[in-house]
This record gives C-alpha cells, structure tokens and sequence, in this order.
C-alpha cells in the first residue's frame, strides 16, 4: 500500500514537475513557480504519450511496448531536467516550502474548500456508463497486451475507430495503472480526481494571477467565488462543473475543465510583451494534449485559440497573427484529416 | 433550416438548464463591458465570447460540426464559453471596489460592507444552481473500484471460476461494469446509451426466455449467464445443462459446465 503510496506521487506529481522544470529552465522568471511547472510538465507527458501512442497503434504493436518507451523517455528526460536544474533545486525546494508554510489564511481556506471536494469524491462514488468504454479500453490493453484491436465493451475484435485511436486517453490511464501497478478503475475513480480537481483550480489561479496583476487577496478571492461556482453548477450534468466531479477522469472532462482554460492561459502568456518563445511552444503541447485526451479536443481547442486570437487581430489590427497560432493548431488539423480519413 | 434552429435551441436548454448561471454568466459580461476598460486581459474573454457565440449558435457550424461529433453531442460546444472566469471575476470587482479608507474607524464598516457583498454574491450563485454533491449523483463507495457492488460480485465470480474462456450474457442494468474489472470476461452484447431495441438477447433476458437464450448461447458459445432473482423462467435451465455458480441480492449466475 505505502510502496503504491510512493508510487503515486512520484509518476502523478513530482514527474510532470521535474518534466515541467525543463521549462523553467528556459524561462528563468518562472523556475520556482511549482504550480505553473507541474502543469506545463503533465503538457509535456501528454504531448509524448500522444505522439508515440498514434503511430504505435497504426504499426499494431504491443501495449508494453508502448508502456515501456513512454516510461524510458518521461525517465531520461526527468534525468536530464534535474540535472540542467541540480543548481536550483535547493532554491525551488526552500521557495516553496516557505511558501507553504507563510500561506494566508485566505489560501488555507481556499485550499481546505478544495481538499473538501477532493475528499467527497474520493469517498464517494459516482457511476458513470461511459466507463464501460473508457476504463473497459484500458483493462482491455492490459489484459490483451493489444492497443485498439479488441472492442472494450465485449472483447471481441474490431478494426481502428477514429474517434478512440487518435484520442488514446484511455491508453494514457492504462499505462499510468502499469506504472502505479494499481487496476485501472480504481486509477480512473479513485486516485485521478485526486490529481484533476486541484489541478483545474491551478489552471484558473494562475489565470486570476494575470487578471489581478499577483494580487494575492484578489486571487484566493476568485478562486473561492470559482469554488461556489462550481459546487453548485449542477443544474445540468452535462456542464463544465458537473463534470469536474462526476467524471474528471474521461477525456473529455479534462479537455473542458483543464485543457481549455490552458489554451486561455497560454494565450493570455504568449500576448505579453515579455512571453518567451518556450510558452508559445507550451501552447503547442497544451493543443496536442487537447487531441490525446478527447476527439472533441480536435475541433474545440482551435476554436477555443482562434476565437481569442480573433479579438487580438482586431484589436491590434495583426492579421499575421491568425498564422502565426495556426501553427499549434496543426496537430489538431492533422488529427482531424486522420479522422475524416479513417471514417 | 428551422429544424437546425430548433435542434441548436434544444440543447442550448439541455446545458443551461433554468437559464440561471447565464443570466449571471450575461451580467458579468455587460459588467466588463461597461466597467472594465482598462483590464485589456478581461476584455479578451469578453470578446472572444461574442465571436465564440457567433459561431456557436451559427446554423452552418452545427450542420458541418454535429454531423462529426455523432451521438448528439453538440452542447459541448458550450464548454468554451469562459463562464468560470467571467463571473469569479466580476464577483471579485464587487467585494472588493470600495477603496480601503484612510481611518481606521471607517475601516470596520468597510470590511462589513464587503462581506455583505460576498455573501450575496455566494447566495445568489446557490440559488441559481444546484449542489452537485448529492444522492442523485454519488453514493457511498462501498469498493476501491467503484463499481456497482453487485456487479463486482458477478464479476468476480465469474473471474474465479475454473473456464478457460468466457463467455457471459448478463442484464442491461450491469452490463457497462463486469469488463471494466475483468476484460478477460467477453460479453455478449456491448453497453449502448441509447437503446437496447436492436439487442435480442437483452428482452429475452427480461422475459426469462430460455430456449431463444439457449439459441444463443450455442451460437456464440455463452457459457455464463446472469438472470434478476425475480424473473420467471420460462424453462428449467438445468435442462440445458446449466447449474447455478451464485448469487447475489439481486442476480443469480448460471453456469454451462461443458463449454469450459
């Protein structure tokens, strides 16, 4: 249980930091900033699971072959994170720490409110169909040591549905169960809405960050306001807040819970007179991301870009700037040809 | 052109239900327009919100879109309006507008007033929604899985026992769990979130009808089938060379010991 424990917190939190330290290290203002680095980090794992679960499944290899690339490569590239980091390491580390431990007592409420929701839903349970696919997909790979050739609802064979090839978040849970050495439902049900929801609070936090210009107060604030709304944004199951908590661990939910305001995020970002050319290829692994996770990433993210972009051309009266953010909507343009082609 | 209308009407309604959090989502953005002219980042969200509802609501977008996302799923477009930014926002310009006072006697009232203004703000959100932590959504987990208990039970069951390959014909009301514990167990039918009209064996099983399940199972090899306790069967399944695995409150497990 406690090896599972470490298990845990090593691939789901200090991975995707570690991961996302490579992008503090280009963007020296933002080293010590954990939050943003442990999201950028899970951008940059998406982004590889998703460029190597394509191809691997169109060439019909094994699922452990797949498992065991993906961990070589999230391995190597946490190794050489730390090492162009090992100078700052202890600074992040005592940055932080201090920070935790000089919180207001704004934050603590805020984070207490979300620790309250984590734990319901960890306590709880809600029973969603869909999972007859999505987390059946996974114990299917597992089982079957195949990726997408057996239909997850009754075993047999079928042959690549688009939808599912190209949006392989299911393999994604699948392969985080391997390396937690935990069965994918209880990874789905249990342990990722541990994960997902405090991480849709940082997606915003940081987003109030750069509304409020830092101003503490006002962030922690927002985020509690954001809380309420969420807690009673139930009046349909089928909004952004409904499925936050009812069904976080499918695609789907991240993209609209944590995947689209990280396009908001990191378009905000590369505005700036002061961005660095890392957030914009930021914005490019947060697009990726947006096609591994669900098949409505495919449409949704560029529509989600392009729309803000829309208003900055307009507003700065730069058309150039409709080019320059298609090229992160690239991937999802290729990955709807894919689809159409495939259907 | 109206059917289009009416379809993109129909499922503005199924995601907004009452209409309450647009209304406040409406508000915030009338509140920015008017108000926050200097915060060009908000402004971004205000506007990118009016060219997201042009090509939402456009008619030539749902023809072209809905056909692709298949299974009537167009609503998710509504995933894109910036409604968790907006209004935090807003509320936030509220509580917090009145300028701090130089005295320190005024300082008292000022927080109050703010705190007034928080709490409204909080009730009025509670009143327009609905708590999403309640029995229609969650129950208590009675497993890590989180899997209706009874339908880990048969699965398990049915994992345990001694066939090499297995094949199982269970009700609808479990069919969406049994392969998310154990996918080496194949099911005669998939889950559909529709309707189960086209699927034969899923009204058999509602009506106990053995010889038309027996039919089926010599076909496709079903050596594993799950009736309710309260169904009546039509015939005796031990006849068949069927005898009981298990039960459970709700289910009773038939197994086929010559097709292991």
């Amino acid at each position: 249980m406690i090896i599972k424990l470490v298990l845990c917190v090593v691939w789901l939190v200090l991975i995707p930091t570690v991961l996302g330290m490579l992008y503090g290290y280009g963007k020296p203002q933002e080293k010590n900033n954990s939050i943003l680095l442990f999201l950028v980090g899970y951008c940059i794992a998406f982004a590889i699971f998703e460029i190597l679960a394509i191809p691997m499944t169109f060439l019909q290899c094994k699922f452990t072959t797949l498992v065991s690339v993906y961990e070589i490569i999230l391995l190597l590239l946490s190794i050489i994170s730390i090492i162009l980091n090992r100078k700052n390491l202890k600074i992040f580390f005592k940055t932080n720490i201090q920070t935790i431990k000089k919180m207001p007592l704004s934050t603590i409420l805020v984070v207490v409110l979300i620790l309250l929701q984590v734990i319901i839903v960890f306590r709880y349970m809600h029973v969603d169909d869909d999972d007859a696919f999505f987390v059946g997909n996974a114990t299917t790979s597992i089982a079957s040591n195949t990726i997408s050739k057996i239909n997850p609802s009754t075993g047999y064979g079928w042959g690549w549905q688009a939808r599912y090839v190209l949006a392989p978040f299911s393999l994604y849970l699948a392969t985080i169960s391997q390396f937690l050495q935990i069965h994918p439902a209880i990874v789905a049900h249990t342990i990722f809405p541990v994960v997902f929801i405090p991480m849709t609070y940082m997606v915003f936090g940081l987003i109030a960050n750069k509304l409020f210009n830092q101003n503490k107060k006002q962030v922690m604030l927002f985020l509690f306001v954001l809380i309420v709304l969420y807690t009673f944004g139930n009046y349909s199951r089928r909004t952004t807040f409904s499925v936050l908590f009812l069904r976080i661990w499918q695609g789907k939910a991240f993209l609209a819970n944590i995947i689209i305001p990280l396009i908001w995020y990191f378009v905000i970002t590369t505005m700036e007179e002061d961005h660095s050319i890392l957030d914009f290829c930021v914005l490019l692994l947060v697009m990726i991301s947006a096609c591994l996770v669900s098949s409505m990433g495919v449409p949704l993210a560029p529509i989600t870009l392009m729309s803000l972009i829309m208003v900055y051309v307009i507003r700065d009266r730069k058309i150039h700037y409709l080019f320059k953010y298609f090229i992160p909507c690239i991937p999802c343009v290729i990955c709807g040809i894919v689809y159409l082609f495939l259907q | 052109m109206k059917e289009i209308i009416m379809n993109i009407k129909d499922m503005y309604i199924q995601y907004f239900g009452n209409g309450a959090y647009m209304i406040l989502f409406l508000i915030s953005l009338i509140y920015i327009l008017i108000k926050e002219k200097q915060n060009k980042t908000i402004r971004i969200f205000l506007y990118g919100t009016i060219i997201l509802a042009v090509i939402i609501f456009n008619p030539l977008v749902y023809k072209i879109l809905e056909p692709i996302f298949s299974g009537g799923v167009y609503w998710r477009m509504f995933w894109m309006f910036p409604i968790a930014i907006t209004v935090p926002y807003v509320a936030v310009k509220w509580i917090t507008e009145k300028k701090e006072p130089e005295e320190v006697k005024t300082k008292g009232k000022i927080f109050w007033q703010k705190a007034f203004i928080g709490v409204a703000i909080c009730v009025i959100i509670i009143l327009s929604g609905k708590v999403v932590f309640n029995t229609d959504n969650f129950e208590v987990a009675t497993n890590w899985y989180k899997l209706p208990q009874e339908a880990l039970e048969i699965a398990t069951m049915i994992s345990e026992d001694s066939c090499e390959k297995k094949v199982a014909l269970v009700p609808e009301t479990i069919v969406a769990y049994i392969r998310q514990y154990n996918s080496d167990i194949i099911l005669r039918y998939a889950r559909n979130p529709h309707t189960y009209a086209n699927e034969p064996m899923v009204s058999a099983l509602q009506r106990g009808a053995v010889a038309e399940i027996m039919e089926d199972s010599e076909k496709h090899g079903t050596n594993y089938i799950v009736f309710r306790n309260e169904t009546s069967l039509t015939e005796n399944m031990e006849d068949y060379g069927f005898e009981i695995l298990g039960k459970t409150n709700t289910y009773t497990v038939y197994k086929r010991k010559e097709l292991c």
